[in-house]
C-alpha cells in the first residue's frame, strides 16, 4: 500500500464510510444474477413456495427433506455499479499549496478506494484538453494500487475542456456516478452536466480553489497571465478592487450552487489549504457524497 | 533667500526618493494566475475606477514631492528678505469746484475724477491718505487738511462756489508743509492751476453745457444771452416773473457764438424774475439765472417849518411817500423838535425855515427842499420880494417839472450857486439846486430852494391842479435813488450789508432755506450757492440775486493729463526678514493628503 497518496490510519477510517447513489440503486434477482450487467453481490432473502414455472434449481431441497414441502429460495443481487471520477488535470490545477490537482488526486484515490470497498468498479478519467487517462478497476479493494500507479503517472497539462471530457466518458461509460473534480474556470460546463444528468447518470461536482484564488491579495499595477490560455489582463487592484473580486467569486460559486441544486446535483466547493482529512470525513459527508 | 539651518536643506534628497517610491510602487508586476476568468469581470466593472485611480496616484506623487520639498525647505528655516515700501504719506487736494459738476458721458467730472483717483490709490496700496478741498470744506481744520479714507473720498460732492484754484491750492501745500512730507496728488479739471512739480489727475474732453453769458433789462425789455459750447442745440427759455411763467421761447443758435434773446417785457411789478435754460446739458446748474427788482421802498419826508396842508396832500398823494411832521412844524415855527438823532429820511423839507433853525442837532437827511427861505440861510443871499412872477424858462433837463408859464403871488429874490431849474420871464432864479460835496465836517448835501410859497393863496390853478405831479417829479429828481431794471449779481461777488439793525438772511430762490442772522455790524456776504436772497429787518426788505457765470471755464479744460503711477513714488524701503511658516503649513497639508490616501486605499 502506498505512503505517498493515504496513510493506512485513513483507509481504516474511509472503510467505514461509503458512497451515496442517490438514482443508482442496486439490481434485484432471484437466486441468480440477473440482468446483463457482470458481478455484484447475492443475497438470500427469502422462502416461499413453489409455483409451476420456477425454476427447479432453486428448489431447496432441505427444506423439502424436513418439511415435506417444495420450496424456492428468493435471492437479491446486487449489481455493480461504477463510480467514476473526472479529474481536472489542466495546468490550473497545480496552484494553491497544495495544488488543487494533488488535491484531486487524493479525492480521486479516496472515492476509488470507497467504490472498491463498496464492490463496485472504480474508474478514473484523467482530463484537460481531452481525456488522456482513463483507468477501471473491479474487484477487492486490494487492486486500489492499480488506481494509485495510474495516479501517479497524471501529470498537469494543457487547457481545460470539461464539456469534451463528459462528452467521451458518457460515450464510454455505463450509467455511473460521475465526480467531477475541478476549479470550474474554464469554458461554461452546466449545459453538459444537465445533459449528462439527464441520460441517467449521477452527476456531483467538487471545485478546488486555492487559498489565492479564493482571496487574492496582488495589489498595483498588474499584468495577468491566465495559466492557460495565456491571455493578459491589465488591472490595477487595491483594497477595494480585491473585494470586488471576492464579490465575483462568491456570485460565481452561488450560481454553481444554484444550478447544481435546481438539478439534484450535489455540489461542494472547497479550498485545497483545508486539511484532507476534514474535507473527506467532513466537508464531504455534510455535502451528502458519503455517509 | 537665506536659511537658518542650511544643514537642513540636504533633506530635499527625500524629493526624488519620494518620486522613486511612487514610481516603484506605480511599476506593472506580471503575476500568472490559474485562470484570467473572474479577473475579467473584474476587469470590466472598474474601468473607470481605474482611470480615477490613476488620476490620484499622480496627484499623490505630485504632493509627496512637494511635500517632500517643502519640509527640505522648511526643515533649512528660510529666511526671506524683501523690501518692504513704508506707508506712504498721500495729500489729496480734489477740485470740488462747480465745474467738477459737468458732466462727460454721462457722469460727472468728480465722479470720473474719483474713479481715477480710487484705481490709482488701490494701485498705490496701503498709504495714509490727507484730503484738502478746493474750494475749502467748511467742516475741515484750519489748515484744510483732514484725514480721509478710500471710501471718504467717494463722499466728495461739488460745491458751488467759485474758488481761486491756484491760490488755495498753495495755501493748502502751505498748511501740508508744515505738518509732514506728503506725496501730493491734486484732482482737477484745471491742470494750469496747479503748480509744478505736482502730479495732476484731471478729467476733460468734449465740454457740452448751454449756459446764460448775458442779461440785461432795460427800457422795458429783457435781454438774455446764451452761449453753447458744444454745438446748436434744442432748448427751452422759460421766464419766470414771481413764479409765473411769463415768456417760453425756444432758442437756438451756433456753436461757441452768444444767441441774444431780447424780449419787450413790462416787468415793473415784478419782485423776482427767473429764467431757465431746458436742455441736455452738461451743468445744470447755470441753466438758471435769477434777477430781482427791489419792492418799492418808502420815502420818508420830513415835513419842518410852518404847516403847510397844500404840500403835505400833494406828497400823500405819492404812494411811497411817508411823511414825518416835525414837532417844530408849527404854524409860527420854532418849539421842540420831535427828531431823533437816529432817524433818517430820504428828503427833508423845510417851509420857511432854514435847516439851522430846525430844533433838532441831527442833520435829517443831505436831500433838503428849503421853500420861501427866509433871509438868514446860509449860502443863500435873499433880496427883497418878486411880485407874481412867472416862471417861463427851464435850463437843462428841468422841463420835468413842468412848471412852464406857471405863476406866483409872490417870490423872493434868491441868489445861491448851484443849478437854476426854474427862473422867472426875466431872468431871475425861482427854484435852484445846489450839489454840496462832503468835507470833513459833514456829509455831502443836495439842497433844491423855492424861491416862493407854495400855498392854496399863492399859486395859480395850473399848479394847483399839477401840484401832485410837480412833487413827483420833484422826488424822482431829487429823491432817493431808486432801482432801475433788475439788479443781480455774479456769483462769488461778496456783497457788504452795512451795519444797521438785526437782520434774517434767508434764501429764497431755488429752494426756501434759512441762512443766518445777522447781529448789528457790517456783514460780508458771499453766497455759495445761486440763487435769490432775502434780507429782512423789522422795517426792511431787501432782495439779492446771485447767479453762476463762470460756466466759461467749461469750454477751456478739456486737456487731460494723467499720472505717472510708476515713477510717483519714491519713498524709502526698509529691509524686511522673515521666517516663512507657510512652508511647514504646505508640507502638513501635502503629508495629510498622502496619509488619506494611504488611509482609503487600504
Amino acid at each position: 500500500m502506498p505512503d505517498d497518496i493515504f496513510s493506512p490510519a485513513f483507509m481504516r477510517k474511509l472503510e467505514l464510510l461509503e458512497i451515496v447513489f442517490r438514482r443508482l440503486k442496486s439490481g434485484r434477482g432471484t437466486g441468480e444474477k440477473s440482468g446483463r450487467e457482470r458481478g455484484g453481490r447475492i443475497e438470500f432473502r427469502e422462502h416461499r413456495r413453489y409455483t409451476p414455472g420456477d425454476d427447479y434449481r432453486m428448489i431447496d431441497w432441505n427444506v423439502y427433506g424436513r418439511t415435506d414441502a417444495l420450496f424456492v429460495k428468493e435471492h437479491l443481487r446486487e449489481e455493480r455499479r461504477t463510480v467514476a471520477v473526472l479529474l481536472d488535470c489542466s495546468r490550473s490545477m497545480q496552484f494553491g499549496r497544495p495544488a488543487k490537482f494533488t488535491r484531486g488526486i487524493e479525492l480521486a484515490a479516496a472515492f476509488a478506494y470507497l467504490a472498491l470497498v463498496g464492490g463496485d468498479e472504480a474508474k478514473i478519467v484523467a482530463f484537460s484538453e481531452k481525456v488522456f487517462t482513463s483507468v477501471s478497476v473491479a474487484g477487492t479493494k486490494s487492486r486500489i494500487t492499480e488506481i494509485f500507479h495510474a495516479l501517479r503517472g497524471i501529470k498537469p497539462r494543457g487547457a481545460t475542456d470539461i464539456n469534451r471530457a463528459l462528452k467521451d466518458l458518457a460515450s464510454g461509460t455505463r450509467r455511473s456516478l460521475v465526480v467531477l473534480v475541478s476549479d470550474l474556470m474554464g469554458e461554461d460546463s452546466r449545459r453538459s452536466i444537465q445533459l449528462l444528468n439527464a441520460r441517467g447518470y449521477e452527476p456531483c461536482v467538487i471545485q478546488l480553489l486555492s487559498r489565492d484564488e479564493a482571496a487574492p491579495r496582488h495589489t498595483g499595477r498588474l499584468r495577468l497571465k491566465d495559466s492557460e490560455t495565456g491571455e493578459v489582463r491589465r488591472l490595477w487592484t487595491e483594497g477595494p478592487e480585491l473585494e470586488y473580486y471576492r464579490v465575483i467569486l462568491h456570485q460565481f460559486i452561488e450560481s454553481w450552487k444554484t444550478f447544481c441544486a435546481a438539478h439534484g446535483i450535489a455540489f461542494i466547493s472547497a479550498l485545497t489549504d483545508q486539511p484532507f482529512e476534514e474535507l473527506v470525513l467532513g466537508y464531504l459527508r455534510r455535502g451528502g457524497l458519503l455517509r | 533667500m537665506s536659511f537658518l539651518w542650511p544643514a537642513g536643506l540636504a533633506a530635499l534628497a527625500a524629493v526624488p526618493a519620494a518620486i522613486l517610491i511612487a514610481l516603484w510602487r506605480a511599476r506593472r508586476r506580471d503575476i500568472v494566475v490559474p485562470s484570467t476568468l473572474l479577473w475579467k469581470r473584474l476587469e470590466e466593472r472598474i474601468a473607470d475606477s481605474g482611470r480615477r485611480r490613476r488620476k490620484l496616484v499622480d496627484f499623490a506623487l505630485a504632493a509627496a514631492a512637494l511635500s517632500a520639498l517643502f519640509l527640505a525647505t522648511a526643515a533649512a528655516g528660510p529666511l526671506l528678505r524683501r523690501q518692504t515700501p513704508q506707508t506712504p504719506n498721500i495729500l489729496l487736494i480734489v477740485d470740488v469746484s462747480a465745474s467738477m459738476a459737468i458732466r462727460e458721458n454721462g457722469e460727472t467730472r468728480l465722479h470720473a475724477a474719483l474713479q481715477e483717483l480710487d484705481a490709482l490709490l488701490h494701485k498705490i496700496g496701503t498709504a495714509n491718505l490727507y484730503l484738502g478741498t478746493v474750494p475749502a470744506d467748511a467742516s475741515a481744520a484750519a489748515s484744510g487738511i483732514y484725514e480721509t479714507s478710500i471710501a471718504g473720498l467717494q463722499q466728495l460732492r461739488p460745491v458751488f462756489r467759485p474758488a481761486n484754484l491756484e491760490r488755495e491750492i498753495a495755501r493748502i501745500l502751505a498748511a501740508a508743509a508744515n505738518i509732514r512730507p506728503f506725496e501730493t496728488l491734486v484732482v482737477t479739471d484745471q491742470p494750469d492751476a496747479v503748480p509744478q512739480g505736482i502730479a495732476v489727475s484731471g478729467v476733460g474732453g468734449s465740454v457740452q453745457n448751454l449756459f446764460f453769458s448775458r442779461f440785461g433789462y432795460s427800457d422795458e425789455s429783457v435781454l438774455f444771452g446764451l452761449r453753447d459750447t458744444s454745438g446748436g442745440r434744442q432748448s427751452v427759455l422759460q421766464v419766470l416773473a414771481d413764479g409765473e411763467l411769463i415768456r417760453r421761447l425756444n432758442p437756438s443758435g451756433d456753436s461757441g457764438e452768444q444767441t441774444l434773446v431780447v424780449r419787450h417785457e413790462a416787468l415793473r411789478d415784478a419782485a423776482v424774475l427767473e429764467a431757465r435754460i431746458e436742455t441736455d446739458d452738461a451743468l445744470a446748474t447755470d441753466n438758471m439765472l435769477y434777477a430781482v427788482r427791489q419792492p418799492e421802498r418808502k420815502i420818508r419826508v420830513l415835513l419842518a417849518g410852518r404847516e403847510n396842508q397844500f404840500i403835505e396832500a400833494a406828497l400823500k398823494l405819492h404812494p411811497s411817500v411817508e411823511i414825518v411832521r416835525s414837532a417844530s412844524s408849527t404854524p409860527d415855527g420854532g418849539g421842540e423838535s420831535n427828531i431823533q438823532q437816529a432817524d433818517t429820511f430820504d428828503l427833508a423839507i423845510y417851509n420857511g425855515i432854514t435847516p439851522g433853525e430846525e430844533p433838532s442837532t441831527a442833520a435829517p437827511s443831505h436831500r433838503i427842499v428849503v421853500i420861501d427861505p427866509p433871509q438868514s440861510f446860509e449860502g443863500v443871499t435873499v433880496d427883497g420880494n418878486m411880485a407874481e412872477p412867472v416862471i417861463s424858462s427851464f435850463p437843462g433837463d428841468a422841463a420835468s417839472f413842468g412848471l412852464a408859464d406857471v405863476s406866483v403871488k409872490r417870490a423872493r429874490s434868491i441868489a445861491m450857486q448851484g443849478n437854476v431849474i426854474a427862473a422867472s420871464g426875466d431872468g431871475k432864479p425861482l427854484i435852484v439846486r445846489q450839489k454840496i460835496p462832503p468835507n470833513a465836517d459833514r456829509q455831502a448835501r443836495d439842497i433844491t430852494v423855492i424861491a416862493f410859497r407854495l400855498g392854496r393863496d399863492n399859486t395859480d390853478w395850473m399848479l394847483q391842479t399839477g401840484f401832485p405831479v410837480f412833487w413827483a417829479r420833484m422826488l424822482e429828481e431829487i429823491g432817493p435813488t431808486r432801482p432801475q431794471g433788475f439788479a443781480f449779481n455774479k456769483l462769488g461777488e461778496c456783497v457788504v450789508i452795512p451795519a444797521g439793525k438785526k437782520a434774517v438772511l434767508r434764501r429764497l430762490r431755488p429752494v426756501e432755506e434759512y441762512i443766518k442772522t445777522i447781529e448789528t455790524g457790517e456783514f460780508l456776504f458771499c453766497p455759495e450757492l445761486p440763487g435769490v436772497y432775502e434780507i429782512r429787518t423789522e422795517s426792511d426788505t431787501h432782495l439779492m440775486a446771485f447767479n453762476f457765470f463762470d460756466a466759461e471755464e467749461s469750454s477751456q479744460n478739456g486737456r487731460k493729463q494723467r499720472v505717472d503711477t510708476e515713477n510717483f513714488f519714491s519713498p524709502a524701503a526698509v529691509i524686511e526678514t522673515k521666517e516663512h511658516s507657510l512652508l511647514y503649513a504646505a508640507a502638513l497639508i501635502g503629508l495629510a493628503f498622502m496619509f488619506t490616501y494611504w488611509y482609503y486605499k487600504q
